[in-house]
């Protein structure tokens, strides 16, 4: 189990790495487009074509930070009305089935990205594209890795409420 | 078979299989069912991408973290008091005024109920408002603002429902200020002792000092309209402004947060709550096309034609169908998964898009107060450690309240559109 849990860190800790740097990179590429374009006229699409695709980007890195805390948004009627014993079953059988969904749409997107190479469109400046989408398959291999580290360690109930930074 | 596997598939998401699995692995079967190639799940997944207006979300929503980890609201919150505080029932105006503005940064995140519900509900306690009338207020101002720009959830319904974001900003300032109308209007009714220290806190000279203490703060309303109505700034470049803008004012000017401490909860939490519902976004956009594909819509419009004759009905139903939508969906899920199925229908009724989303969401706001499972509810009774049956009692006069407006917002279009039609 340690060792799992010492993955599960690792994992979160690269991943709020990325997550900061697209954070930070959005901010501040938009913000020098603005300068650049309003006060030396010069428009640059191509950096415009790369920070939009780094919303696909903060999807999953967001999606996989949210499945390390286990707080996805959910319809979660029926566990209300379980026991304590049977939640915890039912949560086992509901970390499977997502990663073995997670799994199902990895091999499409590695048939996708496939597509995508044979197409060759490029974007911004000459970047292929398939190489900013290969986030696709690598962030659902991620993420059925963060659920199968969520199958055998899930979480003691940290009480956290959805998109709140911290109780004050 | 294939009833069987929709069967487990609805099941599992019924028992709380995250939202956007659910939504991805319905997409991919029902495109295999029907013989088209599942990768099309992919393709519309990777359309996030090329949606331009989407990048204000996580720009705006990094804003209001930052603004609602700082000491902005207390100052907002003195410099209010200081103008609207000798008012009758001025606190109490305030405070919902403080409530709508932080709301609307952070698009209902539950932020407000525990980070700025917690600053507010001192203070009306202290007013000598009931214990129930300051919960009621502190929960049910938790989605305020929600119709206010940049609202989070208002830029969500434009970009999945193809509708100007500019136009749905203009939208929500009448409904958004007939809501804190009402409400102000209850809290008059309520009866405080008015307590000394609101009337010494008013004068000149102290409104002054607190125009200058939040000096910084005050510009940000004006960068986010002015930029964007004045024609400089298209609304992701107003976010990414107001994003680098809020940094270094409360980083560096102000040294409300420092780097060490602050600066990686909340890029990272920011990033947390944004991926999770852009996630869902892109999946729905692969059930969407499916369904685009097979005509349902259609089918659904053809269905809801043969009962509903005019538009007054069709308004009606709709107010109930998304009030019972509100139970099951949180906000963002609701407005990415029902919005592309409505929007034809109501204007096939003549509903106007930018109408229809205005309803859509004083709806869902109502929902976050609606038992049994309305969100701030719980929130609130983590927040303030009271039993969720005490909160079913004290927001319920607030959900009634906020039931009238909702029937004057969804029957005089007017009041959504005078706004938007007097500047377009």
């Amino acid at each position: 189990m340690d060792i799992l849990r010492k993955i599960q860190d690792i994992v979160e800790l690269i991943i709020t790495g990325v997550a900061i740097f697209l954070m930070a990179t959005i901010v501040l590429l938009t913000f020098l487009q603005i300068i650049f374009r309003n006060f030396l006229a010069v428009s640059f699409t191509q950096i415009g074509e790369i920070v939009r695709s780094e919303i696909l980007w903060i999807a999953f890195v967001g999606a996989i930070l949210t499945t390390l805390q286990g707080k996805h948004i959910s319809i979660d009627v029926l566990p209300r009305y379980l026991s304590g014993k049977m939640q915890d079953v039912l949560k086992k059988i509901l970390n499977a089935a997502a990663a073995i969904i997670c799994l199902i749409l990895f091999w499409y997107s590695i048939s996708f990205i496939k597509l995508e190479m044979t197409m060759g469109t490029t974007t911004g400046p000459g970047i292929p594209a398939w190489i900013l989408e290969l986030i696709l398959p690598i962030g659902f291999l991620l993420l059925a890795l963060s659920f199968v580290l969520n199958f055998f360690l899930e979480k003691t109930s940290k009480e956290r409420i959805p998109g709140a930074v911290k109780d004050k | 078979m294939s009833i069987l596997i929709y069967f487990i598939i609805l099941a599992l998401v019924g028992a709380g299989l995250p939202l956007f699995l659910g939504l991805g692995i319905l997409a991919t079967f029902s495109f295999i069912q029907s013989g088209s190639d599942p990768t099309t799940v992919l393709l519309e997944l990777n359309r996030l991408a090329s949606a331009p207006t989407l990048l204000a979300i996580p720009l705006f929503t990094l804003a209001g973290y930052i603004l609602a980890e700082s000491k902005a609201p207390k100052r907002l919150y003195k410099l209010l008091s200081s103008s609207f505080g000798r008012l009758p029932g001025g606190i109490g105006l305030v405070s919902l005024i403080i409530c709508a503005l932080f709301t609307c940064i952070t698009g209902a995140s539950g932020i407000t109920i525990i980070a700025i519900g917690g600053l507010i509900y001192p203070i009306l306690r202290k007013q000598n408002y009931s214990e129930s009338f300051s919960l009621g207020l502190v929960t049910s101002s938790g989605s305020l603002g929600l119709l206010f720009p940049p609202s989070l959830p208002l830029i969500l319904y434009g970009v999945v429902a193809s509708v100007s974001i500019n136009k749905l900003f203009l939208a929500g300032i009448l409904p958004g200020i007939l809501i804190i109308i009402a409400l102000y209007l209850y809290s008059l009714k309520q009866e405080t002792v008015s307590s000394e220290d609101s009337e010494s806190d008013y004068s000149f000279q102290r409104l002054f000092k607190n125009i200058k203490t939040t000096k910084w703060e005050l510009p940000i309303p004006l960068i986010i309209i002015g930029g964007i109505y004045g024609g400089l700034l298209t609304v992701v470049e107003a976010a990414a402004f107001t994003a680098f803008y809020v940094f270094i004012i409360e980083f560096f000017v102000n040294g409300d947060l420092n780097l060490k401490n602050d600066f990686v909860p909340i890029f990272r939490d920011t990033t947390r709550l944004v991926g999770g519902i852009l996630i869902i976004l892109g999946m729905a956009m692969g059930l969407t096309g499916y369904m685009i594909d097979q005509q349902i819509p259609q089918a659904i419009l053809g269905f809801v034609q043969n009962f509903v004759s005019s538009r007054l009905n069709f308004l009606l139903l709709l107010n109930v169908f998304l009030l019972v939508t509100g139970f099951f969906l949180d906000i963002f899920s609701a407005i990415i998964v029902v919005v592309p199925m409505i929007v034809p229908i109501a204007q096939s009724y003549g509903v106007n898009p930018i109408h229809l989303g205005i309803i859509f969401l004083t709806n869902l706001e109502i929902g976050y107060l609606t038992p049994p499972i309305g969100l701030n509810l719980f929130i609130s009774s983590y927040r303030f450690k009271k039993s969720i049956l005490h909160l079913y009692k004290v927001s319920l006069p607030f959900l009634l309240i906020l039931l009238v407006c909702l029937a004057i917002i969804t029957y005089f279009p007017q009041l959504s559109l005078f706004l938007v039609n007097s500047i377009y």
